[in-house]
């Protein structure tokens, strides 16, 4: 898997946004068409078949349009991950294309979070793309509701999936982050989402960071499914910035950068980010991890920078 | 012991953190690691904490149960051994 970030533009301000040294104002960029290129070679020398999209907000890429066509062309997958604030030319344009092969990870803002022309414009989104539409939660503080989804699968046709994610904190800066002391708390949230989405036959896909011990015992058959992928998805991940450099995750951008080679593969760059963190891997998020009987089997120990995070001089 | 103690100091190169076990340690220099556990972790920790010699020997004889002789001889020689190690200069 790699994520392309092909603009530091975007047109929301989230506060737990990890990625944000690579959409920071000061200093706007667009991946150029050369990098784009270099990089889907790299995904094709690699065998991966799908292109992520991402950002920024990548529909404000001036080239969007142009650099879907190049992937769809060779025949890649396509994943966009959007905040659905796009331009209206993108959005008729995935409209008319209506092609099984793209998909649109929709980072949803939440009812309550005082953009309502937001949510009117995603719903727009929606209308318009629902079959092609994954509803995406960051889920950043422990009081965060996650009911309001419920209510988009019985208004709209979406895909039957939905994708959670945990806000992570970013080595470089302060961003908004949940605490792993509150992931039991959402634990209990998602549960209860659970029962709901199972209702309607929707599936749930957890993004990296969550761990098995955040959910009580008694629910692992319930999670089964998510739960088989839960506390070991925290390898080094291949994104690609827009200047072309190459980082492990947004969240560890400042620990290594690697420039971009016309010969690298995916399996040389994953070791040689698993050598940096190689130091990091016998400590987990928690204090209690390390004698933990999951820890290493079935749990690498959470998000790698809020372990880092943890050491201290 | 006094200012074999008083002389020390952790290296840049050094991280840590608290674990349930002990203390993990990492040197970013070397690219090793180390865990020290308990009751060295909690030297370690009084330590790092910048204690003077009588007080961390007055917090260490409380935590080990040893005499106040006992409890010196050890930390002079957990120094030692951390010295050795390169984990404190």
């Amino acid at each position: 898997m790699a994520n392309l970030s092909i603009t530091t533009v975007c047109n929301k301000k989230c506060v737990y946004c990890f990625a944000y040294d690579a959409t920071d104002d000061r200093g706007k960029s667009h991946m150029s068409i050369t990098t784009y290129s270099k990089a889907l070679e790299y995904l094709e020398r690699s065998g991966i078949n799908q292109v992520r999209l991402m950002g920024g907000e990548p529909t404000l890429h001036p080239q969007f349009i142009s650099f879907l066509k190049m992937a769809l062309d060779r025949n890649f997958d396509l994943m966009v991950f959007t905040n659905g604030l796009m331009p209206i030319k993108v959005l008729d344009f995935l409209e008319s294309i209506n092609h099984g092969r793209i998909s649109i990870l929709l980072n949803m803002i939440h009812p309550d979070e005082g953009n309502p022309n937001g949510v009117l414009k995603q719903k727009d989104v929606i209308s318009r793309l629902g079959h092609l539409v994954v509803p995406g939660i960051n889920i950043y503080s422990k009081q965060f509701d996650l009911d309001y989804i419920v209510d988009y699968f019985h208004e709209f046709e979406l895909q039957k999936e939905i994708r959670l994610g945990i806000a992570h904190p970013m080595l470089s800066r302060n961003n908004v982050f949940l605490h792993p002391k509150d992931y039991s708390y959402i634990g209990e949230k998602i549960i209860e989402l659970k029962k709901k989405m199972v209702a309607i036959g929707v599936n749930i896909g957890f993004d990296c960071g969550f761990v098995p011990c955040m959910f009580p015992i008694e629910s692992f058959e319930l999670l089964k499914e998510e739960l088989k992928k839960t506390g070991n998805c925290c390898l080094p991940l291949i994104d690609f910035l827009s200047d072309g450099t190459i980082i492990s995750c947004y969240p560890l951008n400042n620990l290594l950068k690697i420039e971009m080679d016309d010969q690298m593969s995916s399996t040389e760059l994953v070791k040689r980010f698993e050598i940096e963190l190689e130091l990091f891997k016998d400590v987990g998020i928690y204090p209690h991890c390390s004698t933990c009987p999951l820890f290493k089997t079935r749990c690498n120990g959470g998000c790698m920078a809020f372990r880092i995070q943890r050491f201290m001089h | 012991m006094k200012s074999n103690y008083e002389k020390f100091k952790v290296p840049d190169s050094i991280l840590f953190t608290v674990e349930l076990r002990g203390v993990a340690i990492i040197n970013k220099k070397s690219m090793r690691k180390y865990v020290v556990i308990y009751p060295e972790a909690a030297l370690w920790l009084v330590m790092v904490e910048g204690h003077t010699w009588e007080k961390t020997v007055e917090l260490l004889t409380a935590i080990t149960g040893k005499s106040e002789k006992e409890t010196k001889n050890w930390i002079h020689r957990c120094i030692n051994k951390w010295r050795q190690s390169h984990i404190i200069e």
